[in-house]
Parts: structure tokens; sequence; C-alpha cells
């Protein structure tokens, strides 16, 4: 293979792969805490680049549109946990689940309604020109993908091993019981864990809507793709997000530049799934443990 | 007279659509150690699930320091002043133990954190120097013993008025015991109260200083532990 395109599909796999990390960094939050499959976390990447989208061409400048998308967004993923997920906390996990879902077609209607069908992109950040590497394109939004990646990781990171909202974030999902005997709400840090998930959503949306465009539909594929991505790693762990983020970014785009009739995403996803048909917790974990 | 720290007055509480306090009356008094007796299923861990707000009260009222607690959730009780260790400890296991020796004092506001950690982290490691030997492993690696010792620890670090302790010597070595207990005694020097809940009197005894029998839901009768002791080896047949 022309060196060239190897390094080419490289970086778009590494595109790719910050991308599907950063959607499982959503799921992993409200996993990591509530023991709950959010469904709608696809959604919430969909607001996000939504209100960007919009935010921007009223003129207010791209910094403060990413961050009020985020509050509201944030706002969003609050009002879902405490509105639909909070009164049916004593139903099974499976219930909850099936919340999250509906909820994911709750906010696809109210965008549809507002935004209509219509796609919309926004420019690189900054009209950040592509830059050429030994032949290899690497498109102006890219570095922001994966360094915006990188700081949620890192943050995460810093969080939930440093701080002490984040360990009792993940004292919730240890040991709930437990929890509430040193004085942890369970219920604030479920809220919390939501609104954070909301919140990473959004900023993935701002992200990808310059490569990717946005529209009302595009939530529940990437909510698809962000689990998997997750489940490949290990959900519970933020390493394993990371993991399963980039080893699905590389195989997709190393499907999509060998196999030249278009079903990539296809095989991609059957090697996946094969993968975990094998591994069933995930590459990171082993049973018993996680 | 001592002064009264805690009340609970005619207390009824249910486990689901079954009854497990049908009327519970008991009083500590500040400083004291008591015990609670009985047998299986008889109630003695529903008083103190009832106390620290794991079991939601239905009828009667719980007293603590002059106010009521019995519509309290358990992360309200904590910041009180009451910490409980169940029997099965609940602790993090997928944490380090110096994390929840941390988590021990979430209640606490920032700056008072700031200010004890450390002093109450190094108080937890002088009664249990093991605890610091294995600070950076898995809660849920320790053995039973050192897991007991870190489930106190951890409610130390909250700086409690009043400990409710549920079978704390269950499952454990005779030297383990002998060391929890003499902690437990330690504590209650340092002028913390006790509720502790053991299904073997004998072992307890040299440090509690009244106790209750408890049967079917209700306390039956309150006496020192040495009427206690007669009793409990009279009736053991039965327990």
């Amino acid at each position: 293979m022309d060196y060239s395109i190897a390094l080419q599909l490289f970086f778009s796999g590494l595109n790719l792969g910050s991308i599907y990390t950063a959607l499982g960094l959503g799921f992993f939050v409200v996993y990591s805490v509530t023991r709950v499959l959010n469904l709608a976390q696809g959604e919430f990447v969909m607001l996000g680049g939504m209100l960007v989208v919009t935010f921007y061409t009223k003129g207010i400048p791209l910094v403060p549109s990413i961050l009020l998308a985020v509050v509201i967004t944030s706002l969003a993923g609050a009002g879902i946990y405490r509105f639909i997920i909070f009164p049916a906390r004593k139903f099974p996990g499976m219930t909850k689940v099936f919340l999250t879902l509906g909820c994911a077609f709750i906010i696809q209607g109210i965008a549809l309604h507002f935004w209509g069908w219509e796609f919309r992109s926004l420019a690189a950040f900054f009209d950040t020109p592509s830059i050429q590497i030994c032949g290899a394109t690497i498109f102006g939004q890219t570095p922001w993908v994966i360094g915006a990646t990188l700081i949620m990781v890192a943050g995460l990171f810093v969080f939930f091993g440093h701080t002490i909202q984040g360990k009792a974030l993940r004292a919730c999902a240890n040991e709930p019981l437990g929890a509430r005997t040193v004085g942890i709400s369970i219920e604030r840090m479920a809220l919390f864990s939501f609104a954070l998930a909301a919140g990473i959503g959004a900023v993935v949306g701002a992200l990808i809507t310059p490569l990717t465009m946005t529209s009302y539909s595009m939530g529940l594929p990437l909510t698809a793709k962000g689990l998997l991505a997750a489940f490949v790693g290990g959900i519970t762990r933020v390493e394993g997000v990371i993991l399963g983020g980039l080893v699905y970014g590389m195989i997709e785009s190393i499907t999509a530049g060998l196999i030249p009739w278009g079903n990539h995403n296809v095989i991609a996803l059957a090697i996946l799934v094969g993968g975990l048909l094998i591994r069933r917790r995930g590459i990171l974990l082993t049973a018993g443990k996680g | 007279m001592s002064e009264v720290i805690l009340k609970m007055d005619n207390v009824h509480a249910n486990y689901g659509l079954v009854p497990a306090l049908r009327g519970v009356s008991l009083h500590l008094n500040k400083g004291e150690a008591v015990v609670l007796i009985g047998n299986h299923g008889c109630g003695k861990t529903a008083v103190l699930k009832a106390i620290c707000g794991l079991l939601p009260v239905v009828g009667g009222k719980v007293l603590f320091e002059k106010s009521f607690i019995h519509r309290l959730p358990p992360e309200k009780v904590v910041s009180r002043g009451i910490s409980y260790i169940d029997e099965m400890k609940l602790l993090f296991s997928s944490m380090s133990v110096i994390d929840n020796l941390i988590l021990g004092s979430y209640h606490l506001s920032r700056k008072e954190r700031r200010e004890r950690i450390e002093q109450d982290i190094q108080i937890v490691y002088k009664l249990f120097p093991v605890l610091k030997e294995r600070r950076k492993q898995y809660a849920g690696s320790l053995s039973g013993g050192e897991q007991q010792m870190l489930a106190i620890g951890r409610a130390l670090m909250a700086s409690p008025k009043l400990l409710l302790l549920d079978c704390p010597t269950l499952g454990l070595a005779p030297k383990l015991v002998e060391k929890v207990v003499s902690v437990i005694a330690e504590l209650k020097d340092r002028g913390v109260t006790i509720l502790l809940v053991d299904q073997k009197l004998q072992q307890v005894i040299n440090i509690v200083n009244r106790g209750y029998i408890m049967m079917e839901g209700r306390v039956i009768l309150e006496g020192s532990p040495e009427e206690l002791l007669l009793i409990e080896e009279g009736h053991c047949q039965t327990w």
C-alpha cells in the first residue's frame, strides 16, 4: 500500500477514533454512576451541534456559542433525569434504558419542529486550514477534535480520580447503599452525571458539525456507534472507552480505505460485534472485574 | 443524670409489607455504649437502620440531640453526627482504602475537610496500622478483618457523635474480635456514644453500659450487661 494512503487512513482513524471516544465518554459518565445506558446520548450531540450552528449563525462568536450550547444541553440532560428517570428510579434498569430511548425520540421530535429536516454545517473552527503531511491531508477541524477529546479525557481522569465529587460519583456506582451511609445523595449525583454527559455530548456535537454536518436525525446512529465503542473497550473504565473509540475509529477508517464498494460501516460493525462476542465485557475487562 | 442523646419513642417500621419494628422505645445517654441482643429477625438491625434513615419510620419518633430525625434520609442523618456500619460493611470495593477513608468525610464542608482530613486519617491509621500499609489496595481485596477495620475507620472519618455498629465482630478470628472490641472501647472512652448489635454478648460485655433485649420487633427488657448475660444464658436454647 502507498505510504501516503496508509498515513491518510491513520489520520482519518485517529479523527474518527477521537469522535467515538468522546461519544463513549458520555455513556461512561452516566453508566458509571447510575448503571443506566443512556440511549439519548446521541441526541445531546445533535442538540449541541444544532444549538452551536444556531447561535453562530445569529452572530454570536464561536466560543460563547459552544458554551451556551453546553449549558442548555446540560440543563436538558438534568431535566431528563429529574422529570423522567428520577420518578422511575425504583423501576428495573431496563425500564430506565427504554425511558432514555423515549427521551431520544422526544428530543428528535422537538429538533425536527424547531430546525426542520435540513442538514446544517459549520466551517472548521476559526477557519483552520487543512494541512498536508507526507501526502496525507489533515482536515482543519481534526486537530480540534483530537485536542478537545484529549482535554475531556484528561479532565475526567482528574475529576474521577482526584476530586471528592468524582470519587463520590464512582462510589454511587460501586456501592449505592454505602454511598448513602457516608452522606452522598445518589439522586444528586445521578442528576449531575446526566448533566455532565449531556455537556460532553454538546461539545462533541460542536466538534463534529464541521466534519459531518448535523441534522435532527443524526442522534440515534451516533448513540449506536458511541455505545458500541464504549462496550468494545469496557464501559466501566475510562481507559476502556478510549481504547474502544480508537479501535472502532481505526477499523472504520481502514475498512473504508480498503473496501471499495462502500460497505465499510457494516464491516466495521461486524468486526466489533464479533470481537464483543469473543470478549463480552470489552477488551479491558475480564469476568468478575470492573 | 446523664444527658440523653438519642430517644426512640414507639417507633414502627416495615420491610416492605412485613413489620420489622412494632413500637420500639429506647434511649441512649451521651457517651455510653449500649448493646441490642435478641434472636435472628427480632428487629435489632432494623433499629439501627431506622435511626440512620435506611429504613423508613412509619410511626413514632426518633429524637437526636433535641431534633427529630425520623423523616431524614441517610445522607442528612450522617451530617447530624450519626454513622452507621452495616453488617455487610458496604465498602467501595473497587476503590482504594484511602479513597474509602476520604469519602467517609464527604458530608463535611470543604473547609472542614481541608482542615481535618489529614489529622483524621492519621487517627484511623493509628487505630488500625494495617490500613496504612494497605492504603493503595482496593477495599475489595482486603481480608474480612481488614474490611471491618476499614468500615470502622471510614465511619470515624465523619467524626460521629453516635456510632451504630451492626455485628462488628461477625465472622472475625478471635484475635481480630479482641482488636475490634478494644477499638470500640477506645472510641467510647473518647466520648463517642455507641449502639451496637452483637450476636455474642460475652464478646462485648466489658465495654457496654447497658443493653436491651428485643423480641418480634419490640424491646422486651432493659438491663445491665450482667443481668442480660444471665438472661441470655438462661434462654440461649431459644435464641
